[in-house]
């Protein structure tokens, strides 16, 4: 009966959300739950923590878990847990009042809490929210700012909600910024403004919250954003990414010298930010991660003090960095399995989220970095799919650490950039990262289509593109990553929920039916098919015929074809070779709706 | 058969044969400075006697099967090979000449007549008999210089170790023991000791004499043989009996192979320049060198800004992986644009360059020496092209000129561009390697440009940087 009950609810908050989806509306459904609370003593067990905070103490850690629709209070001096109970499972929280009350987004159902956690025992509030939920920030950083913003990745959208002195209230005005990429880390950089950053390629927007709209627009020259973080004392953003050169290629010493995957800090001036100009590049400055023999591979989350010190969290290696704003050098240490949440508690201690490894590592920045202590219990027992997760976003499968297969296909997808592999045994002729959605079910593999088994095509990547030599000094056991890498990734598919199936797909639908767009993208088959078509364009050496991948989530698609030569989905139809692009525009409009829905 | 086999580029390192020209001389000046400059781990400076024995090009050709794989590679690959009748007419007629015999008039009418590749191998095979090719000592030099007849530059046979020991280099990943040798008096003597490397680990010195490698005597041995046994897979050891120079004591050392990582770039401190320049001397383009260049860049302070780019002895081999270096640096150098056009037999493409540079708004002097190798001369010449102010110096033995702007416009780089090599796997033994592309200028580098508008005194503009803003 409570489950019903329980799922009406999410019927009736799910449907509110969706009428909330407008640009500047008043959404007027608010819940409120419960807090429940049990305590404990002794190990804390964490399952994928996905965000941390500390009181401005020190003396107590807020851990949440993707998990778990709990958040878990741990009594560093005390050594004793509290669980408090939310909604949902969290996907990333704020302070709103420091120690006292913070902001949570969570994913299923998509909502935005406002959770207490100090003595006065009152219930948690909820807002549902249209769209799966990515980041959050908020302004006034801790002290009751009134704009909370949150990112969107596959809505490509930001949405804004103000808050008053209470935080979340009744109604609360939502609203939904567009952008024109999909977005994940934000940061509040001003007054009102927020800085959003692409979550697969270098796209940057600033959101003014004050008036619901983007105020400036950049592109830096990288790929997979992992962290943002506002330096007030240097006046400027510092921001992790990496840079995937198209000049280079997965040769062994151009993935050794650095040449062809660089991990990157760029500093950017605040001020320079704030107005859309083609100069940006000019006006930041870099620090490079990683040397030969060290590799840096997919830098995350990073802090800042007000001393010109900082540290990243590199997710790849599995270590955090410290350095200093005007130096070049930097101080490792080991931390868990994927570290992607780095927060600062005063001038001498870290905390470190370890995504993948159950855990949260306390690092001390005094004199030296070095981890003190650590949060959770590693897992000790872990299937192949947790393997292959694992294994997925490690360095470690490449030579010297210099990527993973996430630096590429991030989280999966793609930022729709050539590289020149070894694919098809030559250098000279860069082809398109392809998206890995529905990847175990689209056979043939490769863009030649010349690997008959997913196993064959990860064997070549990981010896061919990631240089795959020895992990740890050891022989590696390809036979057995590359299993556990098709279990993870046959954990990942499954077929999609379509944000829209209104009128206008159906008619795409038909279009694309009529167009015989399903000969090689056969809807029955993930919208692909086992065979290779010439597609009447060659590439370096000659090569026409194609594997036609699998389509999925293509509105978020920047680049299209093999050589990644269409930029838009409407330079794709209007221009594609082989086939009859003459459309009538509502025709087009169909098709393209159709499309954008898969 | 694809040129790369395992993802690196299957390149022999060269030096010299600027623009595709190759002739006897320049192999033994390849050769020498090959041993002498790079191998890092054996300076050589070898006695022609050394040279004679051990020709990089020597060797047996020992089946018809080699020689098919050799001319059907050299077919394939190049950039504009002449017909298969008219290479087997040529090879046949050279090889016959040099053995003594002098083959028929009518070889060439006959072999015209041949379309079936079958055949005219079997036509080739039975008149390589009748030569007794395959009895001759050095054969392989006769079928190389028999394959220059009809292809008209330096095409080499390429061992697979000496293609190794390139690849190695051209990475700038070299392994060795770290030392410089030099044979004199019949003696493997250290010229050089690589600082930190595992042989100065070691306690070897200067002066020392090798005595023996892995218990086989050094004396009276050739260099190039000595120098073999020394080379060895990274992580092995080679277990060397020392003479020391200065107590005359034997000692015995076992000592690692490992990576031994070349200088790229020098740091020239004495020119006198104004604190905001900086002079950096570029040594050999590898592919380390834009991870070098960059780590020097980083470390500047920000009152540093000009860089004076040293091209003048820079060393870039005329290969494609030397030219893939190049490209990287060229694209670490300039913004968003085209380099220039490489053209290979079946098609030819744009080389460009990424948006963003290493120099983050520094401007930058390049100084070339039109002398230099053929992709050096283009990395000047295309950064020129670019807006970058380039100085020049030519060789004073040779009138000395120098000045801002380019040498003459007779250059052949402006007519024919630069001949790429790169080495096509014949078999699991051997590599041939011939001219597979060419790269020619970008249209801007060929039209307006400046030549040798000399007088100009380099120093006294270099410590004026607002002049140089201003040209």
């Amino acid at each position: 009966m409570i489950c019903y009950f329980r799922c009406a609810l999410v019927v009736i908050r799910c449907a509110l959300a969706v009428l909330g989806m407008g640009s500047g509306t008043w959404i007027a459904f608010q819940s409120r739950v419960a807090c429940a609370e049990d305590s404990s003593t002794g190990e804390l067990q964490l399952r994928r923590p996905s965000a941390v905070l500390a009181t401005s103490d020190g003396s107590q850690v807020l851990i949440a878990s993707t998990t778990n629709a709990t958040l878990i209070s741990t009594d560093l001096e005390r050594n004793r847990n509290r669980k408090l109970h939310v909604p949902a499972p969290v996907v990333d929280m704020v302070w709103l009042q420091a120690d006292s009350s913070l902001l949570a987004i969570t994913a299923e159902p998509a909502s935005l809490l406002q959770v207490y956690c100090d003595a006065s025992h009152r219930d948690t509030k909820s807002v549902s929210i249209a769209s799966q939920p990515a980041k959050l920030a908020i302004n006034g950083g801790g002290t009751g700012g009134n704009y909370a913003a949150i990112t969107s990745t596959w809505d490509q959208s930001v949405l804004i909600v103000q808050l008053d002195a209470d935080g979340l209230h009744s109604k609360s005005m939502m609203t939904r910024v567009p952008l024109d990429f999909p977005p994940k880390e934000i940061i509040c950089i001003g007054e009102t403004q927020f800085l959003v950053a692409d979550a697969f390629g270098g796209s940057l927007a600033v959101i003014d919250a004050k008036t619901g709209t983007v105020i400036a627009s950049h592109q830096i020259n990288g790929h997979h954003i992992g962290g943002l973080v506002c330096d007030r004392a240097s006046s400027s953003v510092l921001l992790t990414h990496q840079r995937l050169s198209k000049i280079a290629e997965t040769s062994f010493d151009d993935v050794h010298w650095g040449t062809l995957m660089q991990n990157l800090i760029t500093q950017i001036p605040l001020p320079s930010l704030l107005q859309s100009s083609d100069k940006l590049a000019s006006t930041a400055r870099q620090y490079r991660l990683g040397k030969p023999g060290h590799g840096c591979a997919d830098p995350s989350s990073i802090v800042a003090w007000n001393d010109g010190r900082f540290a990243v969290a590199i997710a790849g290696t599995d270590e955090v960095a410290l350095g200093r704003l005007g130096n070049h050098s930097f101080q490792f240490v080991s931390v868990g399995a994927k570290p992607t949440k780095l927060m600062h508690v005063g001038t001498e201690r870290l905390l470190c989220v370890n995504e993948l490894d159950d855990s949260v590592s306390m690092l001390s920045v005094a004199d030296r970095l070095d981890v003190v202590g650590t949060l959770g219990m590693q897992r000790t027992e872990i299937l192949p799919a947790g393997q292959g997760e694992r294994d997925f976003y490690s360095g470690r499968l490449s030579h010297d650490g210099w990527m993973s297969c996430s630096s590429c296909h991030i989280d999966g997808f793609t930022p729709d950039l050539v590289v020149d592999t070894f694919g098809d045994g030559r250098f000279g002729n860069a082809k398109r990262i392809p998206s890995l959605f529905d990847v175990t079910a689209t056979g043939p593999w490769g863009w030649d289509g010349s690997k008959k088994s997913l196993a064959e095509q990860i064997d070549s990547t990981l010896r061919s593109t990631m240089r795959l030599d020895a992990i740890d000094g050891e022989e590696t056991d390809e036979h057995g990553i590359t299993a556990s890498l098709i279990a993870f990734l046959e954990s990942q598919d499954r077929n999609r929920r379509r944000d829209r199936n209104d009128d206008e797909v159906q008619l795409g639908a038909a279009v694309f039916q009529a167009r015989e767009c399903s000969k090689c993208h056969n809807p029955e088959s993930r919208f692909t098919s086992a065979e290779v078509y010439d597609v009447a364009v060659s590439d370096e050496y000659g090569l026409q015929k194609f594997n036609p991948p699998a389509l999925s989530q293509l509105k978020l698609r920047r680049a299209f074809f093999h050589d990644g030569r269409f930029k838009s989905l409407d330079d794709l139809l209007r221009n594609h070779p082989t086939m009859n692009a003459d459309f009538e525009q509502q025709e087009l409009e169909q098709l393209k709706a159709y499309l954008q829905s898969l | 058969m694809a040129a790369q086999s395992n993802g690196r580029r299957q390149t022999t390192y060269q030096f010299c044969s600027r623009y595709g020209e190759g002739n006897r001389q320049v192999e033994w000046v390849r050769y020498f400075l090959v041993a002498c400059i790079l191998s890092a781990s054996a300076l050589v400076i070898p006695t022609r006697a050394d040279d004679e024995k051990d020709s990089i090009a020597s060797g047996t050709v020992a089946s018809p099967t080699l020689v098919r794989s050799v001319v059907e590679a050299s077919l394939t690959q190049h950039i504009a090979p002449p017909t298969r009748q008219q290479v087997i007419a040529d090879l046949l007629r050279f090889v016959g000449d040099k053995l003594g015999y002098p083959l028929s008039r009518d070889l060439s009418a006959e072999v015209s007549t041949m379309s079936n590749v079958d055949e005219l191998h079997r036509y080739a095979e039975s008149k390589l008999n009748e030569c007794e090719f395959f009895a001759a000592k050095n054969n392989a030099d006769l079928l190389m210089g028999g394959l220059q007849k009809s292809f008209g530059e330096a095409i080499r046979l390429v061992p697979r170790k000496e293609q190794l020991v390139n690849e190695q280099i051209a990475a700038n990943r070299y392994v060795g023991i770290g030392i410089q040798v030099a044979q004199l008096n019949s003696r493997m003597k250290v010229m050089s000791v690589f600082p930190g490397g595992t042989s100065d680990s070691a306690g070897m010195k200067a002066g020392d004499v090798i005595e023996s490698i892995d218990g086989v005597e050094t004396k009276e041995v050739p260099l190039s043989t000595s120098i073999e046994r020394l080379r060895g897979a990274e992580g092995t050891f080679a277990l060397v009996s020392v003479r020391s120079a200065e107590s005359g004591e034997v000692r015995e050392m076992k000592i690692e192979r490992k990576v031994v990582p070349f200088k790229t770039i020098e740091e020239k401190a004495s020119d006198n320049l104004p604190d905001n320049f900086r002079r950096y001397k570029i040594l050999r383009i590898t592919a380390s060198t834009v991870n070098d260049l960059t780590a020097l860049i980083e470390e500047l302070p920000a009152s540093v800004d000009s860089i004076v780019l040293d091209l003048s002895s820079a060393e870039c081999s005329a290969t494609a992986i030397g030219l893939h270096n190049a490209h990287l640096l060229a694209d670490a150098l300039l913004d968003e644009g085209s380099l220039g056009l490489l053209e290979s037999r079946m098609s030819s493409r744009t080389l460009r360059s990424e948006p963003g540079n290493i120099l983050r708004g520094r401007q930058f002097i390049v100084v070339y020496k039109p002398t230099s190798d053929g992709l050096v001369d283009w990395l000047a010449i295309t950064l020129h092209s670019y807006g970058q102010l380039v100085y020049y110096e030519t060789d004073p033995r040779l009138g000395g000129r120098h000045g801002f702007g380019l040498i003459e416009p007779d250059t052949p780089i402006f007519t024919s561009g630069v001949g790429v090599f790169d080495s096509v796997a014949v078999n699991e033994d051997y590599f041939v390697e011939l001219t597979t592309t060419r790269l020619r200028l970008r249209d801007e580098a060929t039209g307006k440009r400046s030549f040798g508008q000399t007088v100009t005194d380099f120093e006294s503009l270099i410590r004026k940087p607002k002049s140089i803003e201003s040209r």
